[in-house]
């Protein structure tokens, strides 16, 4: 009995041993996944870019930048996916990456928290939609008191109408969740109204008939606020450092980011298929290709865009401009 | 085989339950069992798995061997002096107080995602019960013994081997094996918040993507991999340190 005890724990302890050995090769090695590695010259300075493989358009100009390899000209790419908003924002507040593409929200409150961030460009400026097939429902002032599932968590949509709400002392209480939990729920019917970002709408309105768009967030913003129906709601920053270290190099990033953008603002849908083969898990590209048709493509460099930005963030996180922000826009060297 | 059947008992209603809900929840909310295997192989025969199991073991080995350390440093420095166990109890009271979340918001903010914020994870919680156990195990030691290999001479290195680990090895295997049962859950869900590699989260990208066949894959892994640790480490430590304990009582 003693002797098939000790045989026990050594089989165990040897198989964990065995397991750790090989988990830390794995972690130490810290060879990213090669099919998002993306250049490969030796003289090159490599910029690990953090992204995420839901926020398509967005990124589109980048990606398209990618496969003609004006990009990759000046330097290579290693790139990383966040998991969710709050994972973006810890790896900008232990200052991991060079670039990432986030929220501009999420740029700020880490900017806020003392994260070497500066922002770069915005390049996603449409995106957020109300959706129900509750016939009741037939603007945001109809959720007086309501239940409002909005995906994904932390995102600026409701930040926005939080923000907004406040001021005409609507109750909406929001529910956040992640957009597949969202769709679900939306497609099972335990809810029927919901604030949804492109390219899930766009999958949504394809599986249900009975789904209607109330209203666009952008349209609503740009109504409230006296201006554009659009919101600078995402984009690009870089690290501080990585902007000091290279500023000519940053500074042609841009400069291909805003030709390529200005290229996509015509037909984005090419650019599709510059998504690397990994992101078509997480949303299919002809689901991308076609919520183009309501979420345009739009690169504006963060100095061209400041007052946007500003009176966006005005809203959002009234007390960010209070203080000196002039190095939370990056500036041309 | 008389032993194998709690475990067959077990499994089979367990499965039983299993197909009432997928009848009932229907397959998009609690895939089929048959689903959920095949879904299984497939990840078996794949290398993101292995990866994602070894970086998990090796995140909680490292962190039960590093809390280890430290609560056997200053477990017998604490239970060596009441001073200082009355200075350092109200500390580890609050650690132990301390619930795993804060810890894990805190570190994703200070370190980012990766491997610290697991293993940090993992040391805090577990640092205090083992902490406790090593402190009271060397206190409730018979001073006679310090008392005379003090009139002896002996040094210090010989009373930790001879008299110290030895008299508290049974406590302290109890206490590992509670240890290594917490260990392998904290990281789990460390992991699932603050990596983005490891099982944990390997259940949020599953999550993530409503993947259910893929969700229930690695319920099955980790499930799995908790009861491997309990009938192939746990438990068989624990009978060891009852054992021991035995033939000390006899002593």
């Amino acid at each position: 009995m003693k002797k098939i005890r000790s045989i026990k724990i050594s089989v165990s302890l040897i198989l964990a041993g065995v397991m750790g050995i090989a988990g830390a090769v794995i972690l130490f090695r810290d060879a990213p996944d090669q099919t998002l590695v993306f250049g490969n010259n030796p003289d090159l300075p490599t910029l690990t870019f953090y992204t995420s493989a839901m926020a398509t358009t967005p990124q589109l100009p980048f990606w398209s930048a990618i496969r003609k390899g004006s990009i990759l000209e000046k330097c290579n790419f290693r790139v990383v996916l966040w998991k969710n908003l709050d994972d973006l924002r810890g790896i900008m507040l232990a200052g991991k990456g060079d670039l990432w593409l986030g929220d501009t929200e999420g740029f700020a409150r880490a900017h806020g928290a003392g994260a070497p961030v500066r922002i770069l460009m915005i390049s996603g400026w449409r995106k957020f939609y109300l959706v129900s097939r509750n016939p009741d429902i037939t603007s945001i002032s109809d959720l007086h008191g309501r239940e409002l599932a909005a995906a994904p968590p932390g995102g600026p949509a409701v930040s926005l109408l939080r923000s907004l709400k406040e001021e005409h002392g609507k109750k909406i209480r929001f529910s956040e969740m992640e957009p597949r939990q969202l769709a679900l729920m939306l497609m099972d019917g335990r809810m029927d109204t919901a604030i949804v970002p492109e390219p899930l709408l766009t999958s949504l309105l394809l599986r249900d008939t009975n789904l209607k768009i109330i209203e666009n967030i952008e349209d609503y913003y740009g109504r409230r606020t006296g201006g554009l129906p659009r919101m600078p709601i995402a984009g690009m920053a870089v690290h501080a450092k990585t902007a000091e270290k290279y500023p000519e190099l940053i500074a042609s990033l841009l400069d291909i980011l805003l030709y390529e953008g200005k290229k996509l603002e015509e037909d984005a849908r090419d650019a599709v298929h510059a998504l690397p083969e990994a992101f078509s898990a997480f949303i299919p590209q002809e689901m991308v290709t076609a919520s183009l048709e309501r979420d345009r493509v739009m690169v504006k460099s963060a100095l061209e865009a400041e007052q946007e930005i500003r009176s966006y963030l005005h809203i959002l996180m009234p007390a960010f401009f209070n203080g000196d922000r002039s190095d939370f826009f990056w500036q041309t060297p | 085989m008389q032993g194998c059947i709690p475990f067959i008992f077990s499994m089979g209603l367990m499965l039983t339950f299993w197909g009432f809900l997928t009848f009932f929840m229907g397959t998009g909310l609690v895939p089929s069992p048959v689903e959920t295997f095949s879904c299984l192989a497939k990840m078996l025969l794949g290398a993101s798995l292995w990866e994602n199991v070894a970086i998990s073991v090796f995140r909680g080995l490292l962190a039960i061997s590093t809390t280890l350390f430290l609560a056997l440093i200053t477990g017998i420095l604490a239970g060596l002096s009441r001073k200082t166990m009355s200075l350092i109890t109200p500390l580890v009271v609050a650690l132990q107080a301390t619930p795993p979340i804060l810890w894990i918001t805190l570190l994703m903010i200070w370190a980012g995602t990766g491997s610290t914020v697991p293993i940090a994870v993992v040391i805090a919680s577990l640092y205090p019960p083992l902490f406790f156990t090593v402190a009271q195990s060397v206190a409730s030691l018979d001073p006679r013994l310090f008392s005379l290999a003090k009139i002896y001479g002996v040094k210090n290195y010989r009373l930790l081997k001879d008299l110290i680990l030895p008299g508290i090895h049974p406590y302290l295997l109890g206490g590992l094996s509670y240890a290594l049962g917490s260990c392998w859950k904290v990281t789990a869900v460390a992991e699932f918040f603050g990596s983005s590699r490891g099982i944990g989260a390997g259940v949020y990208w599953s999550y993530r993507m409503l993947d259910m066949p893929q969700l229930f894959s690695w319920a099955i892994i980790l499930v799995g991999m908790g009861m491997g640790i309990e009938f192939g480490l746990i438990r068989p430590l624990r009978r060891r340190a009852l054992a021991q304990r035995g033939i000390d009582a006899q002593a």
